[in-house]
This record gives structure tokens, sequence and C-alpha cells, in this order.
């Protein structure tokens, strides 16, 4: 074969995942990126040191933070997968199957990045692993190996964690039960090699003091922002490298001969084999991927990055109705000033589709977060950025969380504390450079010539009241009252009682919006209100003006279609987007 | 690892050591963090290296004794590492003098000499070490945290138990008593719950709640005597603040006081400490053990009104070979007549003075910018802020050390949020100098540090928990049930 046909298995794999996760999957990097707040300093890289899997996941995280960009971010992804695979393709040379067991064994860790908790250590630690392998295969004498193995399998699992230390033992074990001729030796090096790994946790815990739990401390690295799962794939993934040699030889003594050349021939081994592999990946990654969370975490990446007419555009091809990616959109909706217009030209899921009530997880704190630093509330905008940075259940600081954090310590005002906060980011790849802006338009005292921090510190609510999750519209209204050009803050409260159907508060405080409206209200409002003096004296209409009349002649046909025991498709289809098909629905 | 990474980089920078040629010389301060001209500190403290707090190539420290004989250097790009020995040896030789600290920064390759500065060596020492927690300054979700304990003399941090271990659960309110490391209490909080009470080698865990104290015991504070426990009990809640400067509102919607006997694993308790009309919280014995001090308020609906509360310092006797409780409550500061409240009785070792905290309403200061810590002279009941020891923000949570000379407090001071301990040394009169922030390698550790400094104690000498029995007794629920007498 010439070296550029030799390169194409490589350079398939290599594409192929790169294409998945730039192009396809690449939201799930960014929610990734967020969560994890990697500084070059050497306290930080001491501190990973000082644990199991330390080094394995130093190199993951630093790579994670180029899933900000998942055209670069998928590179590494790319770089880690050919690796691994052509470290098991070169493991298995002698092997009939050696592109299909690489390529399995390879896609098991891709897959379980799939999960947006995923973390890239997994593929750094298993790519530490075989190249630990590779290197002993390297090694000739196998005295030596015998005696290196043991401190190997200790460094191994040092570095990448339990794991790839079981693999590189249990390799060379397999590869002495299947070789006879081996040195004696070294299967008493691979047998202590095992009992290394397994005794290494309690070294870990009882010599250097690590207090992590014993499964946590045996992985070392954290497979999972979700630390307490197990990395199933990873797992099975150590166990096929493990077994390489044995499997290896089991297939290669089933090669064609003479007697079984026609079962071969009937059979067709190679195909089939192929056919297992692909079976086998697409049916795991089919179980693992999940482009509805990836729409859903490009949706709060928009939200990250303000670019709400995208998120509308995301929402309008096809809306999720989850309660996080609905307050990102209503938000979308209020920051292009058509909430009152659009809002219900989405799935509303009422009032906690608009305001989420807190629950102790990152994702729905992040998003309580944004919502109250656009309206103005920036004390519960800190603490929810402090809800979400400390629910990260691996424990990491998080990027997106301190930003926040900075910048409403600007807001307020206490300069102190935002450089402490922007210190920690001047440490970081990408954030360093909007930190050193931020701190030098501190100690110029040029902090208002950022218009979204003069506008949030014009807007910040100083009335004090406490936070009461049962009575959002108090703090909304708060807000407005501080500052009556808060429209934000008044659309809130207004679509608030329109999807709590609380038409008696809506209409007492709707009068509030003519500075932002003059006498045309969006149409939502418009809507409840047209419904509201209907119902309440029907001598009112009399009034109403000509688009008032409009809108009631809509009304008295969607009455006409409505019935409250008989669903009627056309209602949805002629009348899903007003507020009166919201209020008379299930 | 650590240790000779850094004796390695002091070796590569003595060999780059450069002369200073003065170019100009300031007669202001030095630009340098933390401050500490003026500031009195312990014989036995830890070195205090100084970071310049601007732009420069290069920082140069000549700490010289007062007669001018002893002189310590450190050169280095950002932040001064005093050899520790030599270090010691200086605060040794001049216990009860001076010493001074003379600052050259070299910015744009021209160095500067600054006005040096002076600090006041007290003969006083400070114990061995402090304990405290390290948390973020959370809301309701609290993330990674633990307990340590710190060598005072050196740098030295050991993990005493993190929540990684412990299932993720909250650790908090760790106690001794009398310094005491042996004698430990510890809380576990959230689904794995439980106190953890260490007596010498042997390590118990309780289930605190009873049928009659209905909750958890919370604040704990032993006995001299090493055999009794206080602890309030509590029911409370966080109320989160709309507008700047607060942030966090945590009441009691009632609180009790009660006594744990450890060899007997009874709660007593007195009518005077669990009344209806009254929450009683933050109990701290005297160091006679006679006496057991707590803060009291007339119960109030604090949930219509948060600020409502006001709590008092009151005394209650108790004698501890009965476990009897007094008949009457002393109020000895009627914080509430003037619409304040007190928190955090803590009664000097010589049992002279109680510290406190003294801030608007409420118990818990810790969140409240106008708290500061206050002294009761028990021998004349006048009462003063500890001037030099507060400052414009939280001053709150604070421990003596056992010789009485020392004072921690956990203070907002730098930024309003992260709590910080701070030093001061206390004269007989209850006064305080300048304190001191707890010195750090480098200074800059603090900036990059996403923790508070919670609950800080002073230990007598390190402590020795087996942490492998705390975690697996932990797991497998291995709680000992209480009794309320």
């Amino acid at each position: 074969m010439s070296k550029l046909s030799k390169s194409i298995p490589y350079v398939a794999v290599a594409l192929a995942v790169y294409a998945f996760y730039a192009f396809a999957y690449g939201a799930t990097l960014q929610y990734g990126e967020q969560y994890q707040l990697f500084q070059s300093t050497t306290g930080y890289f001491l501190g990973l040191l000082a644990r199991p899997g330390g080094l394995a996941m130093y190199v993951g995280r630093f790579l994670t933070q180029f899933f900000i960009i998942p055209l670069v971010g998928a590179i590494f992804i790319s770089m880690l997968s050919t690796g691994i695979f052509a470290c098991i393709a070169a493991l298995s040379k002698s092997s009939r199957y050696r592109w299909q067991w690489a390529l399995l064994i390879t896609m098991l860790p891709v897959c379980a990045l799939l999960d947006k908790q995923a973390l890239l250590n997994s593929l750094v630690c298993i790519l530490i692993g075989c190249v630990i392998v590779l290197l002993i295969n390297k090694i000739k004498q196998e005295k030596i190996v015998a005696t290196l193995l043991p401190f190997l399998t200790f460094i191994t699992f040092w570095i990448a964690g339990g794991l790839p230390a079981a693999f590189v033992a249990g390799y060379v074990f397999c590869s002495c039960m299947v070789d006879r001729r081996s040195d004696k030796a070294l299967l008493m090096s691979a047998i202590i090699s095992m009992l290394v790994v397994v005794a290494s946790p309690f070294v870990a815990r009882q010599l250097f003091g690590v207090q992590l739990n014993a499964t946590r401390t045996f992985l070392g690295a954290d497979y999972s922002r979700y630390v307490v799962s197990l990395p199933k794939l990873a797992i099975a993934a150590t166990i096929l490298i493990a077994f390489l040699p044995l499997t290896d030889s089991l297939l290669n003594n089933n090669l064609p001969t003479a007697e079984n050349r026609k079962i071969h021939r009937l059979f067709k081994p190679t195909l089939i084999s192929w056919l297992i592999v692909v079976l086998t990946i697409s049916t795991v990654s089919a179980r693992m991927v999940d482009f509805d969370a990836n729409r859903k975490c490009d949706i709060e990446f928009c939200a990250r990055m303000k670019d709400w007419r995208r998120i509308i555009k995301i929402a309008d091809q096809k809306q999720p109705t989850d309660v996080i990616s609905m307050a990102y959109i209503n938000l979308a909706l209020a920051k292009t000033n058509s909430l009152g217009d659009k809002m219900f030209s989405y799935a509303q899921i009422g009032p906690s589709g608009l305001i989420p009530d807190f629950e102790l997880y990152g994702d729905l704190s992040m998003a309580l977060c944004e919502i109250y630093y656009h309206l103005g509330g920036i004390n519960f905008s800190e603490r929810f950025a402090y809800e979400a940075a400390k629910s990260n259940p691996d424990y990491q600081e998080s990027a997106r969380a301190v930003k926040r954090l900075a910048e409403t310590s600007i807001i307020k005002e206490n300069y102190p504390l935002a450089r402490k906060y922007l210190a920690m980011l001047c440490n970081t790849t990408f954030y360093a450079k909007w930190a050193r802006k931020s701190l030098m338009r501190i100690d110029s005292g040029r902090t208002n010539e950022n218009a979204e921090w003069a506008r949030e510190r014009s807007i910040q609510i100083t009335d004090d009241c406490y936070y009461a999750e049962k009575n959002k519209d108090i703090l909304l209204y708060r807000l407005f009252a501080t500052n009556p050009n808060n429209r934000l803050a008044f659309e809130y409260l207004m679509a608030y009682y329109l999807l709590n159907k609380d038409l008696e508060q809506f209409m007492q405080y709707a009068n509030l919006g003519g500075r932002f409206y003059g006498a045309v209200y969006p149409r939502a409002f418009r809507e409840a209100a047209v419904f509201h003096l209907r119902m309440k004296n029907p001598e009112t209409v009399k009034d109403f003006g000509t688009a008032d009349r409009q809108l009631l002649e809509q009304f008295y046909k969607f009455g006409a279609i409505y019935n409250p025991n008989h669903h009627d498709a056309r209602l949805a289809e002629r009348f899903g987007d007003t507020y009166w098909y919201y209020l008379f629905k299930e | 690892m650590n240790k000779y990474i850094t004796i390695l980089i002091a070796i590569i920078c003595a060999a780059c050591t450069e002369t200073v040629r003065v170019d100009s010389v300031s007669d202001v301060l030095p630009p340098v963090k933390p401050d500490y001209a003026q500031a009195t500190i312990p014989v036995n403290i830890a070195p205090l290296n100084i970071m310049a707090d601007c732009d420069v190539d290069k920082i140069d420290v000549t700490i010289c004794s007062s007669d001018g004989k002893m002189v310590l250097h450190s050169q280095s790009a950002q932040v001064t590492d005093f050899n520790i020995v030599k270090w010691h040896a200086l605060l040794a030789e001049n216990a009860g003098k001076s010493i001074v600290y003379n600052v050259s920064l070299k910015a744009n390759g021209r160095w500067t000499k600054y006005k040096p500065f002076e600090l006041f060596v007290s003969p006083d020492s400070i114990d061995y070490g402090l304990v405290y927690r390290l948390i973020a300054p959370v809301y309701e979700t609290f993330g990674s945290m633990g307990i340590y304990q710190r060598c005072l003399s050196d740098f030295e941090q050991k993990t005493i138990v993190e929540n990684n271990l412990l299932q993720n659960n909250c650790v908090n309110c760790h106690s001794f008593c009398q310094w005491n490391p042996d004698k430990m209490s510890l809380h576990v909080r959230g689904p794995y719950g439980c106190t953890m009470l260490l007596n010498g080698s042997k390590l118990q865990l309780f289930n605190t709640r009873t049928d009659t104290t209905r909750g958890n015991c919370v604040y704990p504070a032993w006995h001299p005597d090493g055999r009794h426990i206080a602890y309030s009990v509590n029911e409370t809640r966080q109320m989160f603040h709309a507008a700047n400067p607060k942030r966090i509102e945590v009441i009691d919607y009632w609180s009790d006081v009660v006594v744990l006997d450890t060899k007997t694993n009874t709660l007593a308790s007195s009518p005077l400490l669990m009344s209806k009309d009254y929450f009683e919280t933050f109990p701290y014995f005297s160091p006679d053990g006679l006496w057991l001090y707590f803060c009291s308020a007339k119960a109030v609906d604090v949930n219509a009104a948060p600020d409502s509360a006001h709590y008092n310092l009151c005394r209650i006797s108790y004698d501890c070979s009965t476990g009897e409780f007094g008949n009457r409550v002393d109020t000895l500061v009627n914080a509430s007549a003037i619409g304040k409240s007190v928190s955090f009785p803590r009664p000097s070792p010589d049992g002279r003075f109680v510290a406190y905290t003294f801030s608007d309403y409420g118990q818990f200061s810790i969140w409240h910018p106008e708290s500061d810590v206050w002294l009761l002279n028990l021998s004349d009941g006048t009462t003063h802020r500890i001037d030099n020891l507060n400052s414009g923000d939280v001053d709150s949570y604070h421990s003596w050390s056992s010789n009485g000379r020392w004072m921690v407090v956990s203070s907002r001071r730098e930024n309003g949020l992260f709590t910080q301990p701070f030093f001061a040394h206390i004269d007989t009169c209850g006064n305080a100098t300048k304190a001191f922030r707890l010195p750090l390698r480098s200074p800059a550790e603090y900036d990059a540090m996403f923790y508070s400094f919670n609950i800080p104690e002073f230990i007598a000498e390190p402590i020795r928990l087996n942490v492998r029995e705390l975690e697996k007794k932990v797991e497998k629920r291995n709680l000992q049930n209480l009794t309320f007498e």
C-alpha cells in the first residue's frame, strides 16, 4: 500500500469526527466550555497534578477551552480520536480485523462525548493509556518491561486514572497469556501491575491524602460533570483494549484455511465484522446523540452571546418547550422589543417559561442569571451566577459565571470584588482580553463607556425588597417603578400576568406602558385587553378604536369556533398565535 | 512537591538578584499589598511576604531589625519570598521591638526607593494553628468545601475533611474544647447529615434531632470540662436582598439552646433557654464553666419583617456537676433597647471580657456590612468597639487565642464578599493594634481563590482525625441517637 492509501483510514476518522462535532454538534461543545475556568497558573496545574488522573484532566480542560469555537474545538476531538484509532490499529497490526477493532474502540469514548455533560478527559485518558501500551510494545526486552511495568502502571494511574492503568496492565497480562513463550517474570510483573491498579486508589487515599471517594479515586479523572455516574463506554473501551491480544489471537486463529474456506466464502467474515462494528457504533451513537439537547445548547449559547435574533430563528425552525429554552426565547423576544407582539406565536408553557422557579441546577440558575441581569435585578443576577457556578457537579468554576460576576460587581461599583474576578479571567485564554480591557476601564474610571454596564447601572433596583419565588410580579413592578424607562421590566410584568391568566392585575398596570407604545399597544396586550373589557362590560366596546374593533371581530370569530368540549383543529390553525388561544387552552 | 519547586525557584532567583541602584526616592509608603505598616505581629507568625500593587519589573525588600543588625532580603518579579528560618530568627531576636521594611520597586527600568514602614513584633506568641472552612460565599448551592488546618508559623495548610469525601454533603461548625484538637465537634449537613464528635481517638456520630428539640443541633460550644457541649437548635431560612449592598439575610424562625452530655448522650436545657417567647442562640461557656453566655431576642414574625429581631447578650449560670441551670437570665448588653443586635459572644480566656458582634438587627451578622466586633468588660459592664480590629465592612465571626492576646476575625473588608481572617493583638485593657491578614506564601493566592475563610478557630496542636473512619461511618449511617432529659 502506498503511504497515501495507508493514511486513508486515519484521515477518514479524523474528518468524520471533525465534521460532526464542528458542524452538527458544536453547540454541545460550547455548552461544556462554559462550565469550566481553565487558568494558566502554576497553582491550577499543581492542584490538578496532586490528584490521580490530574494530568489528563489538565490537558482535557486546556483543550476544552477551545470548545467556545466549535470549529477549533472539534479539531482537538478529532486529533484525540485519530490518535486513539492509530494506537489501537498499531497494537492490532497483525490482526486481520485491525481497522474494525480500532474503529469500534475509538468510537466508544467519542460517542460518550455526545452527552453534553461528558468531559473531554475521557479521550485524553484513553489516549495516554494507549500511548503507554504502545511504548511497552516497543520495548523488545521482556525483562525491562517486567521491571518497569508496575511503575508504569502506577504512573499511568496517577496521570490518567485507573481505567488506562487497568488496560495497560491488562494488555500485558493478556499478551503473556496469548504468547506462551513469554518470560515468566513478565507474567508475574503483569499480575503485580494488576494488583497495583487495585491498590493504587488506597495508596492515593492513605498516603497522598486524596479526599475523594473510592470510585472517584480509582477513576482519577472525571469523565462526566456528573462525577458519580460510571463512564460505561470508557469502561467498555478499557475492557476491549485490555483483551485486544486475546481477541486478535482468537480471530486470527480462524483465518481461512483449506477446510473452512468455503464457510468463509459463504459468510464473508470481513463484511460481517464491519457490519457488526457499524451496527454497534450506530446503536451506541443513536442512543447517545441528542439533537434537541444540542438545539437547547445553541439557544443557551446565543443568550450568552446576546444573539437574540438567532434564538428567535432557532425557535422558528423548531421550538423547544422546556422551561429554560422557553425563558430564553421570551428574553430574546423582549430584548428585540417583540415580546408583546409575538410571545403567543410560540407555545407558551406558563409563567415558569418567562421566569423559571429556582431549582438547584446550573442551567436553570444560569438562565435566571441572564434574565435578572437584563431586567436590572443585579443582586439576583449575581446570586444566580453563584448558584450556577456552584451547581457544577464536578465543582469546577464556570467561566461564564465568573465573567457575569465581574460584570455585576462593576455595575454595583464594587471594584475590589470585580478585580478579583477579572484577575482570575486574566489567566484564561479566551476571556483575558476582555478582562484586561475591563480592568483598564475600572482603573481609568470609564466603566460607563460600556453602554451595557451603564444601562444596567441606571436601571438596577434601588428600593430593597426580598426575592420571593411566588411573587415575582412584585419584584418586576419594583424594577419598573425604580426606573419607569425599564421597558423590559414592564413587558415582563405584563407578560407575567398574561401567562398567569391574571387579567385584573394586567389591566391595573397596562396603562403604565403608554410611554413605550403610544396609542398602539403590542398585539398580545391588546388581545388581552379587548377580551377583558368585552367580558367585563360589553358596553365599553363602543369606545374601541378601529384597530381594537378589528381585533374584537377576530375574537368573535375565535369565540365562534371555540368549544370547550370539543377540540377543533381550526382554532389552533387560525388563532394558535393569539392570547385567547393560550387563555382557553387546557 | 510545591516545596521543592519553590526552593528551586528561590535558588534560581537568588542567582539572578540585581543590585538596586536607586534612581529616585519617594517619601510615600510603597504601593504594596497587603498593608502591614504599623501592624503588630506575633513573634512566631509565618513570613509576611508582600507584593507590588502595580505593574513593576521587580520588587526588592530588605527587612532590618530596629538596631539595624539583622537583615533579611528578598528580590523578585512581583512577590517577596522570605527565607522562613531567617525570618523566625529575625522575629525571635526582635521580640518586643520593631522591624522595618525597606521597599524598592523597579518600573520601566528605574528603581524607586519608598518610605520604610515598621511592624511591631509582639513577644506574645500565637497558637499553633488556625482551623477554618473554605467555602465559596454561597447562597443556596455550596459546591466544594472543606475544613482545613493551617500552621500559623509557616504556610502549610492540611485538609481535615472535604465534602467530596462525604457524599458532597455540607460540612460546618467545627468547634474545639479550649483549643484542644482532640476534642472536636463537626456537623455534616444533607442526606448523610450527622454530628461528629472526636474525643481523643474515639470518633462518634450522632443524630442530634429529638422529639423535644424539633431540630438538629447547630452552633456548638464546648464546656471547659470537655464533657458537655452547648448547642443552639435553630429553624433557619435564607432571604435574598434585591438592592445593593446587602445580599443575603439568614433568619431564625425560632431557636433554643441545649446542652449535650457526651457521657450519657443526653440533651438537657432550661425553660429559660427554650422559651417560646424568645429566640435563644449562639451559646458559649465562660472559661470557668460557671456561666453560659448566649444571645436572646424577643420572638417576632421574622418572615414579615426580617429586621425586627434584635438580640441581647445574656447569660445564665450552669453547674456542670449536676447539669443544672440557674433560675434567672442576666442581660449583659441590652442591644435591643437601642435597636441593635448582638451575636457570637466569645468570653476571653481570662474571663474578663466578652467579645461579640454588634449589628443593626438579626443574628447572622456575617452578611451585615455594618457588623463590628465589640468588647464587654465584665468587671464594670462597659462596652467598646474594638477599633483597630474592625473595618468599614463585615467584621463578624471572631475567636480568641489561648493566651487571650490575639483575636482573629472573619472580615469582608478586602472586597465586600470573600471573608478573610485578620488578626489583631489585644492588650490587657481590651484594645487592639492594627489588624493584619493571615499571611499566605504569596498574597496573590487570595486573588486566585474562590473561597471564603469561614469560622476561624485557633488550635493548640494539629488535629489528628481519622478521616477514613469518618467517611465509613458517615456512609454506613452509623449514628447514635440522643435523648432529651
